[in-house]
């Protein structure tokens, strides 16, 4: 099973929840027990703390520190993680994680750590992107949100506070030792009530970039369900490998934007993919693809989706640079298209008219559903990857291929025609290939398409982070 | 206006025996399956754009053995696509792939260094995948896929 920051947290709150229970019903066996559930339940709120300055770095910390109006939420868990700091002490590695874990509260550290390392393998060590879900954390809200359920997973875990203390008195430590470990830590609790209480969707000074609550919890949805950077291709189930192998060839188009291989033929293959995944996601949900205007009004936006693509590898064809294509990228897209062609037909049972007659495999509409929003992000990316290649044009097309209307006015072009060398590609072939991923970088279903709207979704400022981003990416 | 039947014989007829040929034909045949693409119902257009990559992939991998072949050869199409016969278009395109995968066998039979022998195995493969695709049944084509 490859781990997400959702699912590590979730096991995180219910090792913790298995501790306090554990404590709370029965003594322990020994001495040596109650002192192994002092050191992890140290280790436990070591953890904490030390997860909150993954969600916040010393960076965003000092800003925080520094600004007139900064986000309650942040300022909040600040104060508890510094005095979390203040209990546990500022040795490292914690003593905790000396031994393996027994308690569930180490279990719970554990994950939480990593989660925390999982977060990590996002970043470089200068903090730059690695991947297309860096910047999530980047977001206040999103931030918050994720600090919020830290200190819900605090104030769960000092509840266990008396207990324990009660727990280890009564397996004969002594007092003196006891208390020194567990001094009282309400006041801790109060800093994670604080935190908690306070509304994340809420900035606490009017900002423009403020956006909904829905927008948050989309965040959070997103920050849970991130996995690895490179996770390995798991293929014990043809879903989660396609799921898997989508997640890289995201990865790759992303990675592009820096290290663009000068070639076609992996923005060729990545065209092929996006007709591939619209067409038999259309088919998965009872599109008649067999005649061409028998297409259901509510699949009719994946159908033409999956043209637009055909049209981009259409016109991509006839363009030509130096570079080979990336390899992974195609091996992703011929195991992604084998597997499609054995869970989602093109020719489903489906009764003439009325869309599939066998019942849809949910599961699988959920994986097709992300591939659909995992193209429209690679459109985007694709889009500036072509952009983004140097002068002098490296995208050439064959001097047979242009028409007499494009050599009109350019004598390297008649050149190029008559003698039937390479010619740079024109720029109307260029400008015919933006203008499709334009269009491709919307989600189908999205409201209020910009398909037909006057400029067709360039977000130029969009496009300027994105890049700075990846080059960040590339120069560490 | 020549049918893609006829333009397909004339190619076939001329095209020869070496990388200039095969090169010629198969780009012809990819540029006309990506053309039969975009006028054949989707069903047909999935599995052809299977077909059309691996023609593009074997046309590619004639260019890195010989990267002065776009520059030489003539890049010959069989003209706009006719809807109105898929099958006819079909036919049309097996039998420049065909020509291609004759000429390629032809050239096996030279004198070859490792890397050109190399090259002609792969696109053979390719070739073999294509033309599979190409004859395949609309919808339920077992493409490419003789790489496994």
């Amino acid at each position: 099973v490859n781990a997400t920051y959702g699912g590590l947290l979730a096991a995180a709150a219910d090792a913790v929840a298995d501790a306090n229970l554990a404590v709370g019903r029965r003594r322990f066996d020994s001495q040596l027990d109650a002192a192994q559930a002092l050191v992890d339940y140290h280790g436990l709120l070591d953890a904490l703390a030390g997860h909150t300055w993954v969600l916040l770095t010393p960076e965003q910390a000092a800003g925080v520190r520094a600004s007139q109006g900064p986000h309650r939420v942040e300022v909040a868990a600040i104060a508890m993680a510094e005095t979390i700091g203040k209990v546990t002490g500022s040795g490292h590695p914690h003593p905790a994680l000396h031994t393996e874990p027994v308690t569930s509260w180490a279990r719970a550290a554990r994950c939480l750590r990593a989660a925390g390392d999982l977060l990590a393998t996002h970043h470089n060590p200068g903090h730059g992107p690695r991947s297309p879900d860096a910047d999530i954390l980047d977001d206040p809200d999103v931030r918050a949100g994720a600090l919020t359920r830290l200190a819900h997973l605090t104030v769960t875990l000092l509840d266990a506070e008396d207990t324990l203390a009660l727990r280890t008195l009564q397996t004969g430590l002594h007092p003196a030792t006891v208390r020194r470990a567990l001094p009282g830590l309400t006041h801790i609790a109060d800093l994670a009530c604080t935190t908690t209480s306070l509304d994340t969707a809420e900035p606490a000074a009017p900002r423009d970039a403020a956006g909904p609550a829905s927008d948050a919890a989309t965040g959070l949805a997103r920050l849970d369900n991130l996995g690895l950077v490179t996770p390995p291709i798991r293929t014990d189930h043809p879903i989660t490998e396609l799921t898997d192998r989508y997640t890289r060839v995201r990865l790759h188009a992303w990675q592009l934007l820096e290290n663009p291989d000068y070639s076609m033929t992996t923005l060729r293959d990545l065209a092929v993919l996006g007709v591939a995944t619209h067409a038999h996601t259309a088919a998965l949900h009872g599109a008649d693809l067999t005649h061409p205007d028998a297409t259901n009004r509510q699949l009719k936006p994946l159908l033409d989706r999956a043209r637009a693509w055909q049209e981009l590898h259409h016109t991509l064809t006839s363009l030509i640079t130096a570079g080979p294509g990336d390899v992974v990228v195609r091996e992703d897209l011929i195991a992604i298209t084998r597997i499609l062609q054995t869970l989602a037909p093109i020719t489903t049972a489906t009764t003439s008219g009325r869309g599939r007659t066998a019942p849809l495999d949910r599961p699988l509409a959920e994986a097709l559903n992300g591939a659909v929003a995992t193209m429209t992000d690679i459109a985007g990316w694709s889009s500036l990857t072509l952009d983004r290649l140097p002068p002098p044009p490296p995208v050439h097309v064959p001097g047979r291929v242009l028409t007499g209307e494009q050599v009109t006015d350019r004598p390297d072009l008649a050149t190029a025609r008559l003698t039937g060398h390479l010619a740079p590609a024109p720029d109307e072939n260029r400008r015919a290939v933006t203008a499709t991923y334009q269009t491709l970088r919307t989600h189908p279903f999205q409201p209020n398409s910009p398909a037909h709207a006057p400029d067709p979704g360039i977000d130029h400022a969009a496009d300027a982070r994105v890049i700075t981003r990846a080059a960040q990416s590339g120069a560490r | 206006m020549a049918t893609w039947d006829e333009t397909a014989k004339v190619l076939v007829e001329h095209a020869d025996a070496d990388w200039e040929g095969i090169w010629t034909l198969t780009y012809a045949a990819g540029r006309a399956t990506d053309d039969l693409c975009v006028v054949v119902p989707m069903a047909d257009a999935v599995e052809l754009t299977y077909a059309a990559m691996d023609l593009c992939q074997a046309r590619e991998e004639l260019e890195w053995v010989r990267p002065d072949l776009p520059a030489r050869c003539p890049a010959v199409t069989v003209g706009p696509p006719d809807p109105v016969d898929a099958d006819v278009a079909r036919d049309a395109i097996a039998r420049l792939i065909t020509a291609a995968l004759a000429r390629t066998e032809a050239l096996l039979s030279c004198d070859l260094d490792l890397a050109e022998l190399a090259c002609l195995t792969r696109i053979t493969t390719q070739l073999h995948s294509a033309r599979r695709t190409v004859h395949g049944t609309a919808g339920r084509a077992t493409t490419n896929r003789g790489r496994s």
